[in-house]
């Protein structure tokens, strides 16, 4: 059954305050960049059992926030990364630190860490010989109990060319040690939710071949394509809190928080599988027949439908509201079979066009971030994907 | 032009040398009367280059530390003059699968069979050795069970692959090669190109002895190692022959891509295992 977990980053204190105080999903992935190594050593023993441990090597050479509190971090270890001089025995000793330091805090699964890959010509080469052999061969020799999830970065091309998707099945599933992956997906440019009918079936298909070899699915950094994403039954879905916890990117560990750009504050409306901006609430409100049951009723709902509510992108709220509604609706979509849960989430999608069409014919425009439309192009996906399981 | 390889100066060494087989001259294989093995074969043969003797070693190395009744025992090897080894191994009575595919022609007998050859080759497995050429004639039906022959093209995975030639495939017998090995893709080479080739076996088992990939089966005109790379098979008839667990089976270890192939050898034992204890 597929789990959900909270995706931490800045201001990760609002989702274990949600996940512990209202049961919000099943676990955490922990974020070294966001949170110190004396921080996740000293944090509870059973929430740490519930979580993840990822060690964000994605740019080996980041020095953004609390990374370089890390000892194995390659930026540490190497005193400064370079990939010509990050050679075997750094790996080696990195390796040894980081699979203990997780295994010592009894993480749920030990992490193998990733580098970002722009190139995917040598990518397999690379990350074999970077992370995976010296990361597996010690994880081997500890004989430690905990399963192994490979951590991998995949570019839409990645994942959309056949041949470079069986390249990448034939390695991940020939690793013998490891019980499943951490994936992440890296698309750039996109636009806030995925709208690519063919990246989606290619996910879908992806994560389906790995599960028919029976390996365990992790998927990290996810907005709310995790929905259409449940069809294939991945082991554990994320949701997280800023944009940049929902849609992996690399500028996090290249700049400062501060120096980001905020951008607007959105709500999460489940009937609409979309966040729209919060200047659409008013309108949509006098053209709902029952506004509090439209909007997500959360407590958080109450508070930011107060007229002297000051909307940030900032403030807590939208995003309790967010985990609180979010999770709602993926443990009702998880209580349907597996069949039902198929024609379930296609329903939701037409409902939400459906909605749309309704606002449409109201004289309410959304702007593109907050638009429908990428809702057809996960239901052309979702069509095309059950047509191929039926082909087979 | 091929030089037959010169055999008199060796086989005079032994008694009762019987010539086995004759390999275009070079390679000659006789049984002979050994004073400490018995009876035994003798295989004579050249090494055109300094990679195909390393190759030889490592068939004999392989078998020497294998240790298995699965595999004939390897007695002893050397490098002669003149380009020429000789190997002296465990002479296996018994009948090539190729001559005797009726006696397994029921699911249960043709799964049993291939749960004794998925325990011999998973041995080889467990060292990181890959047969590559697995196919009937490789495989002596003896009182004991099963036995496997021929690792002359066995690739150790934890080694630089030896084969380093331009030809279109790599080492194999295509009409039991994998796609992966007629597309000569090294990198995709694991124990699952060896599951492939069983799969193969099992499906030919499964029809009497008719290749699953055979044209004339399939009504095309295509060659099996051009029906291997198409990934046409005999999928409908054997849908339709076969119980769903076996069919299942078969369809997995026919996956044209690794990744489609079952993942480790417990889950196919676990299934075959079901099958012929008759809980299916």
């Amino acid at each position: 059954m597929t789990q959900l977990f909270h995706q931490l980053g800045h201001r990760y204190k609002w989702n274990i305050e949600s996940f512990s105080t209202e049961n919000t999903g099943n676990g955490l992935i922990i974020a070294p960049r966001y949170m110190s190594y004396d921080y996740v050593n000293s944090m509870n023993r059973q929430l740490k059992r519930n979580s993840i441990f990822d060690p964000q090597f994605y740019l080996p050479n980041s020095d953004r926030g609390y990374l370089q509190t890390y000892p194995f971090f390659p930026n540490v270890l190497a005193e400064g990364f370079s990939t010509a001089e990050w050679n075997v025995e750094l790996a080696k000793q990195s390796a040894e630190d980081c699979l203990a330091f997780q295994n010592d805090c009894d993480f749920q699964y030990i992490v193998i860490p990733t580098r970002y890959h722009s190139t995917p010509s040598d990518f397999i080469e690379l990350q074999t010989n970077l992370f995976v052999e010296p990361f597996l061969n010690v994880y081997s020799s500890k004989r430690y109990d905990k399963p192994c999830l490979l951590q991998l970065i995949l570019t839409d091309n990645m994942l959309k060319d056949e041949q470079n998707r069986n390249d990448l099945l034939n390695w991940i599933t020939g690793l013998e040690n490891i019980a499943g992956v951490y994936l992440i997906y890296y698309l750039s440019p996109r636009h806030k939710q995925i709208d690519d009918i063919d990246f989606l079936i290619s996910v879908m298909l992806f994560i389906r071949a790995l599960k028919v070899a029976k390996m365990t699915i992790v998927l990290g950094y996810l907005n709310t394509e995790s929905i259409p994403l449940l069809v294939c039954d991945p082991d554990i879905v994320t949701m997280g809190s800023y944009e940049n916890l929902r849609m992996f990117s690399l500028r996090s560990f290249q700049e400062a928080e501060s120096e980001q750009r905020g951008p607007n504050a959105r709500i999460y409306v489940s009937k609409l599988l979309q966040w729209i901006d919060h200047q659409y609430i008013g309108i949509i409100s006098k053209k709902v027949e029952d506004p509090k049951g439209f909007f997500d009723d959360t407590e958080y709902r109450v508070a930011m439908f107060q007229p002297t509510y000051n909307w940030h992108f900032s403030k807590s709220e939208p995003y309790k509201h967010y985990f609180v509604s979010f999770a709602r609706e993926f443990e009702r979509l998880l209580s349907c079979n597996a069949s039902n849960r198929f024609s379930t989430i296609q329903d939701e999608c037409r409902k939400a066009i459906q909605y749309y069409e309704y606002f449409d014919k109201n004289g309410i425009i959304f702007e593109q971030d907050s638009s429908g439309r990428h809702i057809s192009y996960w239901l052309t996906a979702l069509n095309q994907y059950k047509k191929i399981l039926e082909s087979e | 032009m091929t030089i037959p390889v010169k055999v008199d100066d060796v086989i005079c060494k032994f008694e009762n040398p019987t010539l086995l087989s004759d390999k275009g001259g070079q390679k000659i294989v006789y049984t002979i009367q050994h004073p400490e093995f018995g009876r035994c074969v003798l295989k004579i043969g050249h090494y055109g280059s300094m990679t195909t003797l390393e190759r030889i070693k490592r068939e004999v190395s392989i078998l020497s530390s294998l240790k298995s009744d699965y595999f004939p025992t390897n007695f002893d090897f050397q490098v002669l003059d003149q380009s020429r080894f000789f190997i002296i191994e465990e002479l296996i009575n018994g009948h090539t699968l190729d001559k005797v595919f009726r006696q397994f022609s029921s699911e249960q007998e043709s799964c049993k069979l291939l749960n004794e050859l998925l325990s011999a080759v998973s041995q080889l497995w467990a060292q990181k050795v890959i047969h590559r050429d697995l196919k009937p004639e490789n495989i002596i039906i003896a009182n004991g069970g099963p036995r496997i022959l021929d690792l002359g093209i066995a690739r150790v995975l934890d080694e630089t692959s030896l084969t380093c030639s331009l030809a279109p495939f790599g080492p194999c017998t295509p009409n039991y090669a994998s796609p992966e090995q007629l597309q000569n893709r090294k990198k995709s080479i694991d124990h699952r190109t060896d599951q492939f080739s069983l799969g193969i076996i099992l499906g030919q088992l499964l029809l009497d002895g008719t290749h699953p990939f055979c044209p004339s089966l399939l009504g095309n005109g295509s060659s099996i190692p051009e029906n291997i790379n198409a990934n046409i098979w005999a999928k409908d008839i054997l849908k339709t022959k076969l119980s769903e667990p076996v069919f299942y089976i078969l369809q997995r270890m026919l996956g044209h891509e690794p990744y489609q192939r079952f993942r480790k050898v417990d889950e196919i034992r676990d299934k075959l295992n079901i099958i012929i204890l008759g809980e299916s």
